[in-house]
């Protein structure tokens, strides 16, 4: 069977999920995480998966000089600053218990005697254990019964025979000695460590608040049978007061040992006297609150609230829930008929197998308990106990050896006095130290051990490989560099006479292009537009100087500008070599350099819209454009005949056609790269240019038209041999490439 | 002399640039730098003396009265200049906004009035066969193509109803067509600028050649 680690309900064996809560089965093969619910192995102290304790911190075992406090109910007190005694008995019934609730109890003491009157009902106890059930659970069990502090000291007599397990013995025989240092007995022969409550003990270095000792008082009386009741608070008498009027006395035969606690807490305030606490409580006054961590007040808090112990459903939480549904009008059911049905039907399974069989036997011949026949219920075996109460076994059970934390320095100060393995620093320093900062994995290890291998051998300079010279690999790139050069250069040195011979000028755009320039009216003006730079030169001077020359030759007036700071420049030259072919040709009243117009877009949209710059100066001369004799009739540039953009890139271009063009105020041609060539063609194809010329060989098929051969069809040759070179290198690199692929050994 | 001066050191500079095919040479870094450094220069001497001095300092100081509206370029060319430190760097968004803002609206309005309706306008050409069969031809191809093209960057599939989806099926062929049109545009292009840098090659072969060494006439 399978126990859900959630409700703790039974489960078939192989099952995946719980059928009562729906959650996730684990094998319980280990010790499993009460905060996870890993299995891990039975020694385990911390769990392979989230780290959290798997194993209670207790006390340590060994002898230690330092005076701790017993294990009582699991809690570590609080340590007190030492008092002298004679402090103490300074003032010994000066404050009364109003006053310690006003002045001397802490805040989590005074919230704990607010609830308490409402939470901490008389509760029943639940069932006794089988003598088959495991030890740990008695210890739980007894445990819960020594959490109520107005449970009544149950008689039991001294030496029975009832199996206990070894802490259990410790824990009960650790009792009486506080019970009887309190109350001022003579101490035990035993050397327990005590608390120094007292007074008159003459060791008040550590003190435990008063409830604790009250507690402790009534283990006492448990298993001496000492008649003296124990000082109870105010608060606690109130609360069991008030639960003898709620429930009637049960009756005193036939009902178990674990329902005579019941009882006994309704009747022991009808027959408990005043209390005298001027001298109990005014020494066990808990420490200052300053001196109790946040985490140890809380602690301190939770056994003593039911309400925070919802994780043990004991009977007392089922029994009192089922009071509180029962209608007012009926008499309330007898506790042992409530335990019964609780513990036969409400109770966990783990906890209803854990009932002595025995005592349900004797309980069945009992009509009005109506307690059905229980089958003889096999006691609980250890893999059936739910993970969270496995969580609580103590320690001493858990752990195979009881020193574990042996080797762990004990506590010498503070709440957690004597205690070890607090801080677990000899599992830190065993602990192999990796750095968490890059991630110590294995790689990193072995990195580091051939790290200092390295480190460790001799270095000698002498052993180390000398690098070799890398090795050059021929590549075909010279070659290519090499055919390319013979291409561009053994044209030049043929003869003139195959200087453009090969060049077709029929239907040609530069055709269309002359045909345009031919059609242009002598004398009137054309602006011509330098927009390319130094390095656009060498392709497009020719197609200047061809068309500047050809004007000039027709008489045209010429006005250059540019929209690149460079332009200027080569717009003078190649107007004044122009020019040079025409002495009536003079600077201002046949042609003209505007220079350089700045904006770009908005510079040629301003010309297009306002006209020339006539304030602006021109750039040979540097006087005003309005004093020139060729702006006396152009204005603006629908004054001009055409414009020929000349474009060594795209944007240039596309300024002009979307700036001017569009606005239809001037016929523009255009000179361009023969990179710019098919963008320039779809303006040309779409009416927009009235004429293209493009690259070296529009230039050298207008030098041709023009009847004036010049550089363009001088270098027309050596610009077709290379373009033949280029050719068959990519041909042929193709060609080798397919090879290459069809073999598998392409790249 | 000057000339032959000009000449040797164009040669030089020629030769240093030529250098690259040897690797990324020192000389070739110092032709670079020598011709960045020379190109940036010379615009900026032409920016002052062509367009500052004359265009804005000279009308504004003999001539202020009649050319005040150059106090605002002066102001916003000021205020541009404050880029140059960070902390009064916020003060040059408005030139930078200005100039964004203005050369943005003439791009736009010139490129719908000056390329894409024109553009578009020239596919809307006529198929009638009395044209001739080539320009028939060409314009059918014209038009397929164009439509191939605007096809080709179609990303929309799984239609579901038997018409959209036969739609679908020739939509994606035909964009597989204008798919090579495109790659064919993009081929003429790069061959055009192969050729282009073959003509600039060309002419510094020839300047050596020619004004250089003078081996050829």
């Amino acid at each position: 069977m399978l126990n859900c680690v959630q409700c703790g309900a039974q489960n078939r064996e192989g099952s995946k999920f719980c059928n009562n809560c729906g959650a996730r089965l684990k094998p319980q093969s280990g010790l499993i995480c009460p905060m996870c619910g890993t299995p891990n192995q039975m020694e385990s102290v911390f769990c392979a998966n989230c780290g959290a304790r798997l194993t209670p911190l207790t006390t340590a075992s060994a002898p230690n000089p330092t005076p701790s406090a017993p294990p009582i109910k699991g809690l570590s007190l609080p340590a007190k600053p030492a008092t002298p005694p004679s402090e103490k008995t300074d003032e010994p019934a000066a404050t009364t218990p109003a006053d310690q609730e006003n002045t001397s109890v802490p805040d989590w003491l005074a919230r704990l005697r607010d609830t308490a009157p409402v939470d901490e009902e008389p509760t029943i106890s639940p069932p006794p254990l089988s003598d088959d059930a495991p030890d740990w659970v008695k210890a739980l069990r007894s445990e819960s019964l020594e959490e109520a502090p107005h449970t009544p000291a149950e008689p039991t007599a001294p030496g029975v025979a009832t199996p206990e397990s070894d802490w259990l013995t410790q824990l009960r025989a650790a009792a009486p000695q506080e019970s009887a240092t309190t109350q001022g007995e003579e101490p035990q022969a035993e050397p327990e460590p005590q608390l120094p409550s007292t007074p008159g003990s003459g060791e008040a270095e550590m003190e435990a608040p008063s409830w604790v000792e009250h507690l402790s008082a009534e283990d006492t009386a448990e298993d001496t049978e000492a008649t003296s009741e124990p000082t109870a608070p105010p608060w606690f008498e109130r609360a069991s007061s008030q639960r003898s009027f709620e429930e009637p006395p049960p009756e005193e035969t036939g009902i178990p040992d674990w329902l005579a606690e019941i009882r006994a807490p309704t009747e022991a305030p009808a027959s408990q006297e005043p209390s005298e606490p001027a001298v109990e409580q005014e020494p066990l006054s808990p420490p200052a609150e300053t001196e109790i961590p946040d985490w140890l007040s809380q602690a301190r808090t939770e056994p003593v609230t039911p309400a925070d112990t919802q994780e043990v459903k004991s009977a007392e939480d089922l029994i009192q829930a089922l009071e509180d549904q029962a209608p007012s009008g009926e008499p309330p059911p007898e506790p042992a008929t409530m335990a019964a049905e609780v513990a036969t039907e409400d109770l966990p399974d783990w906890l209803r197998m854990a009932m002595p069989a025995a005592q349900t036997e004797a309980e069945q011949p009992e009509p009005a308990l109506e307690i059905p026949a229980a089958p003889a219920i096999e006691p609980a075996k250890p893999e059936e106990v739910p993970a969270w109460v496995a969580a609580l076994k103590p320690a001493q059970l858990i752990s195979p050896s009881p020193d574990q934390f042996a080797g762990e320095p004990a506590e010498a100060a503070g709440p957690l006095t004597g205690l070890r393995g607090v801080l677990p620093l000899a599992i830190a320093v065993a602990e192999p130290h990796l750095s968490t900062k890059g991630g110590a994995v294995p790689v990193t290890k072995r990195d580091a051990r051939l790290f200092d291998s390295i480190l460790a051998e001799p270095s000698s300079e002498a052993e180390l490989p000398v690098a070799k010279k890398a090795k050059r690999v021929w590549t075909i790139r010279p070659l290519i560099y090499l055919l390319l050069a013979l291409a561009v250069i053994v044209p030049f040195l043929l003869p003139d006479d195959l200087a453009g011979s090969t060049i077709r000028i029929s239907n040609t755009p530069a055709a269309e292009f002359y045909d345009v320039i031919q059609q242009l009216p002598a004398n009137s003006t054309v602006v011509l537009a330098f927009d390319y730079d130094p390095s656009m030169m060498g392709e497009m001077d020719a197609q200047a100087r061809a068309i500047a020359r050809d004007l000039v030759r027709r008489r045209i007036k010429l006005i250059a500008l540019s929209t690149l700071e460079t332009g200027p420049q080569i717009a003078q030259r190649i107007l004044d070599d122009a020019a040079a072919g025409n002495l009536s040709y003079r600077y201002g009243s046949e042609y003209l350099n505007l220079g350089y117009l700045p904006g770009h877009e908005a510079g040629l949209a301003q010309l297009a819209a306002t006209g020339l710059p006539l304030n602006s100066p021109d750039f040979a001369q540097r006087q005003s454009l309005g004093l020139y004799p060729i702006t006396g009739n152009v204005k603006t540039l629908r004054d001009v005949a055409l414009v020929i953009e000349f474009a060594g890139t795209e944007d240039a271009l596309r300024m002009w056609m979307d700036q001017v063009q569009s606005r239809g105020v001037a016929r523009v041609a255009a000179g361009v790269s023969a990179g710019v060539e098919p963008k320039a063609r779809a303006y040309r194809d779409a009416k927009q240019l009235a004429a293209l010329l493009s690259g070296l060989v529009g230039a050298a098929q207008y030098e041709i038209l023009s009847n004036q051969p010049g550089l363009a069809v001088t270098s027309v040759n050596a610009q077709s041999a290379a373009q033949v070179v280029l050719i068959a290198l990519i041909v042929l690199g193709n060609i080798v490439y397919w090879i290459s692929r069809a073999r598998g050994t392409a790249k | 002399m000057t000339d032959v001066v000009g000449v040797w050191v164009g040669a030089i500079l020629t030769l240093l640039v030529f250098s690259y095919l040897l690797g990324d040479t020192p000389l070739f870094r110092l032709a670079q730098a020598i011709f960045v450094g020379v190109a940036v220069g010379y615009a900026t001497t032409v920016a002052v003396y062509l367009v500052l001095i004359p265009r804005l300092v000279y009308p504004l100081a003999f001539d202020p009265g009649t050319n005040w509206p150059l106090f605002i370029p002066l102001i916003l060319g000021l205020l541009l200049l404050l880029k140059l430190r960070t902390t009064w760097a916020p003060l040059g968004n408005s030139p930078i906004a200005f100039l964004f803002g203005v050369g943005g609206a003439l791009a736009i309005g010139g490129a719908l009035s000056g390329a894409l309706l024109p553009q578009l306008g020239a596919t809307l050409v006529s198929l009638s066969p009395a044209q001739g069969w080539e320009t028939v031809a060409s314009n059918v191809l014209l038009v397929v193509g164009t439509i191939g093209a605007f096809l080709s960057f179609r990303f929309i599939t799984g239609a579901q109803r038997p018409a959209a989806r036969a739609l679908d099926t020739l939509g994606r062929g035909w964009g597989y067509f204008g798919r090579w049109f495109i790659l064919i545009a993009f081929g003429a292009i790069f061959a055009g600028t192969a050729v282009s840098r073959v003509s600039i090659l060309i002419n510094r072969v020839y300047y050596l050649m020619h004004d250089w060494l003078q081996v050829v006439r």
